[in-house]
């Protein structure tokens, strides 16, 4: 998976680095101690034999301490490390809810009365059909809302059950197997039966899919799926730019759900049976001195016909220079570098480069990869934005630098101080709601390379800054879809955005949102 | 999961073009009633190694009468692969081949090529806990003979529902079933009295050792319910102390536990006082040292390779020690011929073990310094056409089998290395028993005493099924050939190997066959 999902960031750092956390002192305190309760969310009753952790969020190598509730639901860790810690439970057949709950645990303290909350599971259950009517077995059913919740192949009957849910609406998918074929040719006028991934009730594509209720602690049942045809297509091309005696030659492609990877004699290749909607396609080669040559991740969007001719140039990676200058007036420290910016650059797939700025605001950054980069400003003054991104003399649209055929010419990166907001309260009827995921992308139409998030804090809050003057679209996501939103370039079917909202530099415009029902 | 296998690119030849088209014809009936089977698509792909980009492939559906037809199809070697629900291709037992070959030449009218499919058996059942609730969410797996049968219908693998019920098809045949439920939680702290918990992979009706799992035997059409599984939950560490860290020193722990064919690695601290302890594991083979750096030295432990079974290991004692400084002297035939080689002292444990090299100055001698505790072969390296290590003798004593056994790993030691002349050879080829090239076989060499095959060397037989073993001391081995995927495990195949002797000079040839039953497999036939 590593491989395939190349982490993509082109970090142009400057010197003026964060400072790094500071230790914590060491103080001989009593010990701390946590102490708390699991509830059943549906019915209010303390939760019995429930697993308690609390671990520190981002923090790998950090302990995990861990407890089981007692028959009054109650648990109890101590000594525990001071440290800021997320509670979260978990028993078969349940499900969290609500805000996730973080405890600060100070040398010494005692923090007592944290109420966990689970809520009885949800249930999907259905079966798959094929064409013909005939249950299918082995094939992968999955509850999406943007990305998948729950999963499980049919069985010999065709059945599946979908547990582990929380409630809410989804869309149920299923995913059959190709069987490996490439491209086949029929003599008796019968059809070569070609399946691709269909949403209940036999839809092809997400937009079609009938939303599936589900409801806490009660089975939705009934869900019958029949497998959609799909035309038998493909994907073919070369691999340009190869240099001589390639071999090697190695190739990923992700969709929004899965990578595969696989070695093939190149140049050319031709890829059946592919699943419809977007993919991205990345190819490399070893030349006669062991140097790796590799392309962009190529996006496509795969349809009912043939895509020819999608040739792949691969390239060595390369340098990439330019610089970066305010508009208008600096911040006191003018100087770029001095003011520690951080120009952040990535794509919506992968890979990555870093490289350092120099004291008069150029930089270099050494062995890229080809890409699409969108550019993006960290560690800078809050309300700082990248006005304009230009290569060479063109203006590059949505902030982004078009690297997937070479390095093309310098980049110069216009920055601003005087970038919009919007900011706002997440509420549901019962008040704001904490931890809820705010995106926020261009507008008509949805432009995802804009695309940005935040958390709601504690008081329900979320706030969007440094954002360059324009039409935007504000909606409420579930944290988990992050990926699968990034990769698919759409809304989320549950999302509701709001009318859109244009901002003008230095502008602060509040926006509540409301969670639907 | 879909089959990656649209992306590896199998690329296949195609010889048709520009040849007469030949014709198919055949006919797809059902193994056990003989009566035609109707709707199966059959499929047939193009296997071979070429460069460029594979032909189409051809396909068909059966007729009422079971009946099919390709015509006109290129001439050329096809697999056939037929697909039906509730059906698989019922293929001769012996055979690990997924798929039939059928070869068409160039005008061939094949009129009555026939295909017969068996009913698959369904097997169901439910897995639980210890307290019998149901496990959701826990893979099922068919262990049985034919594993990449089974993964070529794309059935190796079931799940359970949230109520841990599965239900899965299977060709005949007897099976092992076994369930694992994903668990990528690590360790963690308990002070409330309860313990991190594993549920081990597990067979039917509870065995956590596939020795004692039950099996199932399932034959066509065969509809057999019950087969539940009951997981219970094991309370397995490590733990133990670090003693001998030099004062200032952090050491760390290295673990590898082996895990559901892969294998984790955890790098933990131990306490001020030594003590360490790593929680939640599953059965199976652990390696672990301790290691720390002082003064610019490294201080290591001796390697601990143990066997997690049912009951957590503690009180290992895992001593640093600055390792053993080596002065050694290379004694060859020629004497000028002893400078500029390298010795290199190779782990017996692979895992986790470091190797250590020292090279010979004129007269052959030479130094290693800090050999981390452990047991150790050598290696001299280059030596002249047909050399070989011949006496090795640690302060003295000749090392056995040629092992250096520094595991007291402190202090100095003196090594004295003989290398011979002559140099012994084994070959042959691997074959099945109707005298075919077995394919995917290795051949395994060990000497005789090295019961746990530490010394062993190992050969992948060629396509023609050839192997051979070269630069051999003279002595007695012991040598066998193990399919890749079979369950013979080496030390079932090394019981039944037979022994040769070496003599200087030998140049033996051995014809093999892959040992293909180990002492469990026998008792069940």
């Amino acid at each position: 998976m590593a491989g395939s999902n190349r982490r993509a960031v082109l970090l142009l750092l400057g010197m003026a680095a964060v400072a790094a956390a500071q230790a914590p002192a060491r103080e001989e305190a009593k010990p701390s101690r946590v102490e708390g309760v699991v509830m059943n969310a549906l019915t209010g009753e303390p939760l019995p034999q429930a697993h308690v952790t609390f671990d520190v969020p981002g923090n790998r190598k950090a302990k995990v301490f861990g407890a089981i509730t007692t028959a009054e639901g109650k648990f109890a860790i101590g000594p525990i490390d001071p440290g800021n810690y997320r509670a979260k439970a978990n028993r078969q057949g349940y499900v969290a809810s609500g805000a996730p709950v973080d405890v600060k645990v100070a040398p010494g303290d005692a923090v007592r009365d944290i109420e966990l909350k689970l809520a009885p599971h949800a249930v999907i259950a259905g079966r798959v059909v094929d064409g013909n009517g005939d249950p299918v077995e082995s094939v992968q059913v999955e509850a999406v809302r943007g990305g998948a919740r729950s999963e499980h192949r049919t069985n010999a009957r065709g059945e599946f059950r979908l547990g582990g849910l929380p409630a809410g609406q989804y869309l149920v998918r299923a995913l059959p197997g190709n069987g490996g074929r490439d491209q086949e040719l029929r003599t008796d006028g019968s059809q070569d039966e070609n399946y691709g991934v269909t949403y209940y009730p036999g839809a092809r594509s997400e937009q079609e899919g009938a939303v599936v209720e589900a409801r806490a602690g009660a089975e939705t049942g009934g869900i019958e799926i029949r497998l959609a045809r799909a035309p038998v297509v493909r994907l073919s091309g070369k691999v340009t730019n190869a240099p001589e005696g390639a071999r090697d030659y190695y190739m990923e492609r992700t969709d929004v759900r899965f990578a595969s990877t696989g070695q093939f004699n190149g140049p050319k290749f031709a890829l059946w049976r592919l699943p419809s909607g977007r993919s991205a396609l990345y190819v490399s080669c070893e030349d006669l001195n062991g140097r790796e040559w590799e392309s962009a991740l190529m996006e496509f969007d795969m349809g009912d016909a043939n895509i020819d001719n999608f040739d792949l140039p691969v390239m060595l990676p390369f340098d990439v220079s330019g610089r970066v200058d305010w508009d208008g007036q600096a911040p006191s420290s003018g100087d770029p570098l001095a003011a520690g910016l951080r120009l952040q650059a990535f794509t919506n797939w992968g890979h990555s480069a870093e490289g350092r700025m120099a004291e008069n605001g150029t930089f270099r950054i050494s062995k890229t990869s080809p890409g699409r980069y969108r550019v993006e400003l960290a560690g800078a003054p809050a309300d700082a934005y990248v006005k304009s991104v230009r290569q060479g003399a063109v203006e590059m649209a949505n902030r982004t630098v078009d690297l997937r055929y070479g390095p093309g010419e310098p980049i110069s990166v216009k920055v601003s101080t005087q970038g919009a907001q919007i900011a706002g309260v997440v509420r549901n009827e019962k008040g704001p709601v904490a931890g809820m995921s705010v995106g926020l992308v261009g507008d008509d139409p949805l432009e995802f390379d804009l695309f940005r998030s935040v958390e709601t804090g504690a008081d329900g809050g979320y706030s969007l800054r440094g954002l360059a003057p324009g039409k935007y679209r504000v909606f409420i996501f579930d944290t988990e879809d992050y990926d699968a939103l990034r990769k698919n370039r759409t809304l989320p079917f549950y999302a509701t955005p709001g009318e859109a909202i244009e901002v003008r530099e230095a502008e602060k415009i509040t926006r509540d949102l409301r969670l639907p029902r | 999961m879909r089959l990656p296998v649209a992306l590896l690119l199998l690329l296949l030849s195609f010889r048709g073009a520009g040849e007469e088209p030949a014709a198919l014809q055949g006919t797809v009936v059902n193994s056990v009633t003989g009566e035609p089977l109707d709707r199966v698509q059959v499929h047939l792909t193009v296997r071979a190694s070429d460069e460029g980009l594979p032909p189409p492939g051809y396909g068909a559906i059966t007729d009422d009468h079971g009946r099919f037809s390709i015509s006109p199809i290129p001439p050329g070697t096809y697999l056939v692969h037929p697909e039906r629900a509730g059906f698989y291709l019922a293929l001769p037992r012996d055979k690990s081949a997924t798929a039939p070959t059928l070869e068409l030449k160039a005008g061939q009218q094949m009129r009555d090529y026939r295909l017969e499919m068996a009913p698959r058996a369904v097997i169901s059942g439910r897995v639980i806990d210890e307290n019998g609730e149901p496990v959701g969410n826990a893979d099922v797996f068919a262990d049985g003979p034919g594993r990449a049968v089974l993964y070529f219908l794309g059935i190796w693998k079931s799940s359970t529902d949230d109520r841990g019920e599965y239900r899965m098809s299977l060709p005949a045949g007897q099976y092992r079933i076994r369930t694992e439920v994903p668990d990528y939680s690590g360790d963690e702290i308990r002070t409330d009295g309860t313990a991190p918990m594993t549920y081990p992979p597990t067979w039917h009706p509870n065995a956590i050792d596939a020795a004692r799992a039950a099996t199932v035997e399932l034959r066509p059409g065969s509809d057999i319910p019950g087969i539940d599984i009951q997981m219970r939950p094991l309370r397995l560490s490590i733990g133990g102390k670090v003693s001998g860290a030099p004062a200032g020193a952090t050491p760390t722990v290295s673990i590898q536990c082996l895990r559901r064919g892969g294998s984790v690695w955890n790098d933990i601290t131990p306490e001020p006082d030594g003590s360490f302890s790593l929680g939640r594991l599953e059965p199976g083979a652990c390696h672990l040292f301790a290691h720390a750096s002082s003064g610019g030295r490294e201080m290591r432990s001796a390697v601990v390779e143990l066997n997690l079974k049912d009951t957590p290991v503690s009180e290992l004692d895992l001593a640093l020690k600055p390792g053993t400084d080596i002065s050694g002297a290379l004694e060859m035939a020629d004497k000028e011929e002893a400078a500029n080689r390298a010795v290199r002292l190779e782990p017996l444990s692979r895992i986790m073990g470091r190797s250590y090299t020292g090279r010979t100055g004129r007269d052959g001698v030479f130094e290693i310094k800090g050999v981390a505790p452990g047991r150790y072969r050598v290696a001299v390296a280059p030596l002249p056409q047909g050399g070989y290590v011949k006496t090795v003798l640690l302060d003295g004593a000749a090392a056995a089998l040629g092992v250096l056994d520094l595991r007291a790993g402190a202090g100095t030691a003196q090594l004295k290395i003989a290398a011979g002349k002559g140099a012994a050879r084994v070959s042959g080829r691997v074959t099945d028993d109707a005298g075919r090239p077995a394919a995917l076989t290795m051949a395994f060499l060990a000497p005789e005493g090295d019961e746990k095959l530490e010394l062993e060397q190992n050969a992948q037989a060629a396509s023609d099924g050839t192997y051979s073993f070269a630069d051999l001391a003279p002595g007695k081995y012991r040598l066998f050939a193990r399919g890749v995927t079979t369950s013979v495990s080496k030390e079932e195949a090394l019981a039944q190997a037979e022994t040769i002797e070496l003599k200087e000079g030998d140049r033996i040839t051995k014809d093999l066959k892959p040992i293909a039953k180990g002492a469990g497999d026998g008792r069940k036939q």
